[in-house]
């Protein structure tokens, strides 16, 4: 799924620093057999996201191109590749952590960057509504409390998460900025290109 | 007084260059213990030995300390020539190893070095005189074999030993000997016919030929050899040479009478599976079991068979071959040797994802096999046993259920060389079938094998890297789907195919386990016999006069059966030829007085020697060491709690005798006592010696057979006679000499050290370690250690 | 008995009330209320798909602060969606064994005044009622066998794996939920892929992909001829029951659509099987129409002895 520039030095380095983390150890296990990748729902039906490729590139120390990809957000983490696998490889526990990596670098997709936002005004990922609140008296279902709103945020700047997310909405906003901006240069130009040919 | 004679070697002069031999010899006088005392500097050559001949006779010496090299290197020679002079070859020599534990390691302290060597010397005086005579013992054993299992590996076998001259009864649980070879078909690397076998008696002789058909090879007519099919061996009791075996014949229901002529078959109304096809085809409860069974009767299933319900072929037997009322029978042998040739069988592929059992078109290699057997159901061509179409498409999945650690994690040996094999047979009859083996490593490995891989390749054969996950079936269209990875281009391919064949992982067989527990032999964790030693005893098992050969010791071929089977032949051919075992009595014997009949001593001996007794009212009695059995590890002496078990040689006066002297007379300014059990640890000392490391003078060697022989009460002792250190140093776990020893030493001495804490010892005192007899430095490494550790603690205080 | 904490979580209660109807319904009705109890204080799981993967610590800090809850109250934790199981017993597991983790996890805890010490358990409804409940209590309460339906049984990912950590049931062969299907009288159906994924966690990054996933689950189970599929999770309920629909527009011309197969919450079943009116359950809001399967049922339902 990487594409790989023409010679590539295998770089032992970042299979090292994996497998320090819990449950990263016996990546190294893998024999490449592909039981993960031929299971995965994901990669079946996706086609760009490959956990045994992934791995494979793990091996060969291709740190960057795994984290940058952003295809590694397709795991549906249904954790068949990690019961499929023969050699005890915790496939979907080493994904995960890989996609943590992949975080702190700003690689996390849009629909998780709002569900933390929903999460951070309503405590809940899922929030409440007002209509469901009718149906739910309908059926006698006792009232909802309120989510403990404060103490997730405030356990969300402890962790260094809040700070994360935010990075990440703002490295957004640059990149939005970025393209308004060549696009008004754009547009700027198409605009002195007519004056001239007029 | 005992009479004891004193040798003190100076090794060419190689000694005296670090020791003062003048004043051992000095001080050896002055102790009085020696009647007489010869320094030369060849005892192992000629002249040193005749020298030693001529000092014992002239002065009538009972025993002799030889002070010289390793008693690895020169023992046995020394032993030989005592022995001749009609001494006791146990009880009458001590060895002191002044080269390897005095002169060559410490060569820079002269003055301690020669303290050292005196103290050695003195040890082993009260070493050797305390010890007792040890008598010989002969076993008899009967020239007579069981072998269990009739397939190649068994047949083998007893064709071997029949045509030595030894007696075999062969024992078949099914009806028909023959195995798991015959339902091949075809087999690797001749790509000939699996019920070729190697004849009987000598090429060109009576049966002739290299090789002959299975029932023509003459195994059924052999003299020597007694087979007994639909048997079950019940029960094993007593040791080499005199093996007690209960067998149970299963009635057969059709005798000798039988002509083959298949009526009663096909008036026979029940049908069932047919096991010899794998299930492929059905057969009747009166039925033969394959074509060239031997014996070639008929047999009746009794597990489906109506009896006097029906007993249609009774009426329809023409030769009155049929007995519905015989009843199994009861067998009492006695025999001098086992082998163990139980087999293999496919590992269950339904508890794979691979829809075996779901869907009729997913076969095992092994029923393929019987499809592709020109005497099979199909006469030799592949077939969907969903409709008996001829399949267009095959897909082979290679490691199912092998190199998996949900399942078997071994390779099973054969099975690329099957895939290859049956892709290649089907290619070159039907080019137009579109064969695709899914494999992650192609192990083709050796002459004549890989070629099978080329081969392949050059007729079609597609391969594709990848361990599939899922095999599904399209309703539709009636294909299987395979769903694959092509881990090579990181596609993801559904394979539609017509059939799917399954290189199943191979298993010990059914009913090994419990004959194992018979036996008392050691299975590894996945139920195949462990040998003795993987690498340089590989039919031989824990358990003396057993042993085992073909798939039921690890997965192989048929070139590497006949190997295996050809050299537990020869093995148990030695042990029977002089019909008798002659032995020290250096083995574990049991007080019977004091045994309190705890059992332990038979739980732990590593090779099943000791067996309980039984008193006359049929109650529990004491233990008894099996002398053929046992190896003389000692295992037991140290567990037995009642202290019942003892040896006569490394006995525990000897053991405490020579520790006290030790401690008595050496040592600088701290004692350390090494126990060293005789193999890979002495072996370490001595190649610290060879290499001429340096370690500090106050470590002294004790000798003991295995680690497991240095019980807590003995590193207590050694404490409290006034040692500082205690170093136990035994094999490598994995690899001790008798097998648990190291494993047992380990669990020990954690004990003691957990019991020196109580006590307000400090726990370092006493350290372990394993070594590989190359790891020199590993020696010299623990004494570094322990001393660091004296410095730091300093000396033991007892109170 | 144990008593348990009722973790609603999120999809349940916001968007699917009649589901945690179904499921107070049978606990009234086997008079059991007392080991369930409604506490206040809870927040989001969090969910085990994304969240773990932004950020492991935030994660389990989170999860880690339900089971304070819990534990104050001395209870242990009940869950109505596997995702919410998930994410819990991975928390109450790996903090139980990781001690360095629980310190971690713990420092952060400690700023909203929390300590967790390890001991809440997490259980999913499905062990709550294979082994708290018990089959013979469930099935002393059937009084309509549903003897004439065939239902298929989706544990769904979260239930079952990582088997290592979740510990369920044997996560390739699973048997616990079609024992507890076949407890109403309906035969539990074996298809192919029982093991597949719903495909719910895909869902957001690209819809297709889950879809792709339904249908293929779908196919096999229409193929064996299920009259319903019972599932014990909202996000599973979701993508089967609304996701058929909308699978089986996109997917018209490659499949034989569309399917009508209802999908049940356990505990919708279970409450049929209870001879609970079906009208109290509120069917018309499934997207697949449970009448037929109703109807079906009763057509020879015969009441038990
Ligand atoms: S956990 Fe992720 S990578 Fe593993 S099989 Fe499921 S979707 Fe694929
Ligand atoms: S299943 Fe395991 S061994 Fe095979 S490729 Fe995937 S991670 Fe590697
Ligand atoms: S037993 Fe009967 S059927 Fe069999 S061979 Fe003899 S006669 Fe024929
Ligand atoms: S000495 Fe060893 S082999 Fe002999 S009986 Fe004792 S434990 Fe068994």
């Amino acid at each position: 799924m990487v594409t790989r520039s023409k010679h590539i030095k295998i770089n032992h380095e970042f299979i090292r620093e994996l497998t320090k983390l819990p449950e990263c150890e016996n990546l190294k296990n893998c024999y490449q057999c592909g039981a993960c990748s031929s299971y995965c729902p994901s990669f079946k039906y996706s086609k760009v996201y490959n956990p045994r490729k992934i791995v494979q590139d793990v091996l060969v120390g291709l740190k960057d191109e795994i984290l940058e990809n952003t295809n590694l957000w397709f795991c549906g983490v249904c954790h068949a590749c990690t019961e499929q696998c023969p050699q005890g490889v915790e496939l979907s526990e080493i994904l995960s952590h890989i996609r943590n990596l992949a975080s702190k670098i700003g690689n996390i997709p849009t629909h998780l960057v709002s569900e933390v936002k929903n999460l951070l005004e309503t405590g809940q990922v899922v929030p409440p509504s007002s209509a469901i609140n009718r149906r739910r008296e309908k059926f006698g279902l006792p009232e909802l409390p309120d989510a403990p709103v404060d103490e997730i945020r405030t356990l969300v700047k402890s962790t260094g998460f809040e700070d994360m997310i935010r990075r990440k909405i703002e490295l957004e906003k640059a990149k939005e900025r970025e393209i308004m901006e060549e696009a008004k240069a754009r547009m700027k130009k198409m605009e002195e290109k007519k004056t001239e040919d007029a | 007084m005992t009479k004891i004679g004193l040798a003190l070697c100076d090794c060419f002069g190689q000694f005296a260059e670090v020791i003062d031999l003048d004043s051992i010899e000095q001080s050896m006088r002055d102790s009085g213990k020696f009647s007489v005392i010869l320094r030369k500097d060849d005892f192992c050559m000629t002249s040193g030995l005749e020298s030693i001949k001529q000092m014992i006779t002239e002065n009538n010496l009972e025993k002799i300390v030889i002070a010289a090299c390793s008693p690895k290197a020169y023992e046995t020679v020394f032993r030989k020539v005592i022995e001749e002079l009609g001494m006791n070859k146990y009880s009458s020599l001590v060895m002191v190893n002044l080269e390897n534990h005095v002169v060559a390691v410490h060569k820079e302290m002269p003055k301690e070095a020669t303290k050292k060597a005196k103290a050695l010397i003195l040890a082993a005086v009260a070493k050797i005189e305390k010890a007792e005579s040890i008598e010989k013992i002969k076993i008899p054993i009967q020239p007579t074999t069981l072998i269990i299992g009739g397939g190649i590996a068994g047949e083998t076998a007893a064709q071997e030993l029949t045509d030595l001259g030894f007696d075999v009864t062969l024992v078949e649980r099914r009806p028909s000997i023959g195995g798991r070879m015959l339902q091949l078909g075809t087999v690797y690397p001749t790509d000939d016919c699996s019920l070729c076998v190697r004849s009987s008696g000598y090429v060109g002789f009576d049966v002739g030929g290299p090789r002959r058909c299975f029932y023509r090879g003459g195994l059924g007519t052999l003299d020597k050899l007694e087979i007994l099919t639909n048997t079950e061996v019940k029960d094993v009791k007593g040791q080499i040479g005199n093996f007690k075996v209960s067998l149970e014949k299963k009635p057969r229901y059709v005798n000798e009478r039988c002509i083959n002529c298949h009526k009663c078959a096909e008036v026979c109304p029940v049908e069932v599976e047919n096991s010899f096809d794998f299930n492929l085809t059905k057969r009747k409860a009166i039925y033969r079991p394959f074509p060239q069974s031997i014996p070639p009767y008929y047999v009746i299933d009794p597990n489906i068979c109506l009896f006097e319900k029906c007993a249609k072929c009774v009426e329809i037997c023409p030769t009155n071959a049929i007995n519905l009322n015989e009843k199994s029978e009861k067998m009492e042998k006695a025999l001098g040797i086992v082998i163990m040739a139980t087999g293999f069988e496919e590992y269950d592929a339904s508890r794979l994802n691979y829809g075996y059992g779901m869907f009729p078109d997913v076969v095992t290699q092994l029923q393929l096999a019987r499809m592709l057997d020109p005497t099979g159901p199909s006469y030799g061509e592949p077939y969907r046993p969903s409709n008996q179409d001829m399949p267009q498409k095959i897909v082979m999945i290679q490691c199912a259920g092998s190199r998996d650690e949900t399942h078997m994690p071994y390779c099973s040996n054969v099975c690329c060389m099957i895939a290859l094999k049956h892709s290649i047979m089907i290619k070159e009859k039907h080019p137009e079938i579109d064969i695709t083996i899914c494999y992650m490593d192609i192990r083709s490995v050796g002459k004549n094998y890989e070629e099978y891989y080329r081969k392949a390749r050059e007729l079609g054969v597609v391969f594709l890297r990848g361990k599939p996950s899922y095999v599904v079936d399209d309703q539709r269209t009636e294909k299987i789907l395979v769903e694959v990875e092509n881990t090579l281009t990181g596609e993801f391919n559904i394979l539609e195919t017509d059939l799917v064949a399954l290189s199943m992982a191979m298993v010990p067989s059914k009913g090994s386990a419990e004959l194992a527990k018979m036996l008392g032999i050691e299975l590894d964790e996945y139920g195949f016999i462990q040998p003795l030693d993987p690498k340089i005893r590989p039919v031989e098992t824990n358990v003396a006069g057993v042993f085992a050969t073909g798939c039921t010791i690890t997965p192989m071929d048929i070139p590497t059966t006949m190997a295996y089977s050809g050299t537990a032949s020869i093995r148990a051919a030695k042990l029977m030829q002089s019909r008798e075992m002659e032995k020290d009595k250096v083995t574990a014997w049991v007080n019977q007085d004091i045994c309190s009949t705890c059992r332990i001593c038979e739980q732990v001996c590593p090779f099943s020697a000791i067996e309980m007794g039984v008193k006359e009212d049929g109650k529990l009695g004491p233990a008894e060491v099996l002398d053929a059995k046992c190896y003389a590890c000692g295992l037991c002496v140290s567990a037995c709690p009642s202290a019942a078990i003892s040896f006569k040689f490394y006995s525990e006066e000897q053991l405490k005798a020579e520790i006290s002297s030790l401690l008595h007379n050496g040592g600088t300014d701290k004692k350390i006592i090494a126990f060293l059990c005789d193999e890979c640890a002495y072996g370490t000392a001595d190649e610290a010696g060879f290499m001429g490391l340096q370690y500090d003078p106050s470590v002294y060697i004790v000798r003991v057979p295995c680690i497991s022989r240095v019980d807590p009460q003995l590193v207590l002792s050694t404490l409290q006679e006034g040692a500082d250190g205690v170093l136990v140093i035994g094999c490598l776990k994995d690899r001790c000499h008798f097998l648990k020893g190291s494993e047992v030493g380990d669990l020990r001495v954690n004990l003691l050290r957990l019991l020196l804490n109580q006590m307000g010892i400090n726990e370092e005192r006493v350290k372990m370690y394993f070594v590989d007899c190359a790891e020199v430095n590993l020696f010299t490494r623990a004494v570094e250690e322990m001393t660091q550790t004296l410095e730091t603690i300093g000396k033991l205080q007892m109170q | 008995m144990t008593e348990y904490a009722l973790f609603l979580g999120c999809m349940v209660p916001n968007r699917l009330p009649h589901l945690e109807f179904s499921f107070r319904k049978i606990l009234n009705h086997l008079d059991s209320n007392d080991l369930v109890h409604d506490i206040s204080g809870f927040g989001c799981c969090p969910e085990p798909i994304g969240f773990p993967g932004m950020d492991n610590i935030t994660f389990m800090t989170l999860a880690a602060r339900n089971l304070t809850v819990a534990e104050e109250q001395k209870l242990d934790i009940l869950t109505l969606c596997t995702g919410c199981f998930e994410s819990l017993k991975t928390a109450s597991v790996k903090l139980k064994h990781e001690p360095k983790l629980l310190e971690k996890v713990n420092k952060h805890l400690s700023k909203v005044g929390r300590e967790y010490n390890g001991t809440v358990e997490v259980k999913h409804i499905a062990q709550f009622f294979y082994d708290d409940i018990g089959f013979e209590k469930l099935k002393k309460n059937v009084v309509k066998h549903l003897d004439n339906i065939k239902v298929a049984a989706h544990y769904g990912c979260h239930l079952l794996r990582p088997s290592e950590i979740l510990a369920f049931d044997d996560p390739h062969n699973p048997t616990k939920l079609d024992e507890l299907i076949e407890a109403t009288g309906a035969k539990s159906v074996m298809y192919l892929r029982r093991d597949y994924c719903c495909g719910a966690g895909t869902k957001s990054l690209d819809g297709n992909v889950a879809a792709e996933m339904v249908m293929e689950k779908l196919r096999q189970i229409a193929r064996v001829g299920a009259d319903c599929m019972s599932v014990v999770c909202p996000f599973c309920f979701l993508q089967f029951d609304l996701g058929q629909e909308m699978a089986s527009r996109a997917f018209k011309d490659s499949y034989d659509v569309p399917y009508q197969i209802p999908v049940l919450y356990y505990t919708q079943l279970l409450g049929l099987s209870f001879g609970i009116d079906p009208k109290e359950f509120d069917f018309k809001r499934h997207r697949i129409k449970v009448k037929p399967l109703l109807e079906k049922i009763d057509a020879v339902a015969v009441p038990a002895v």
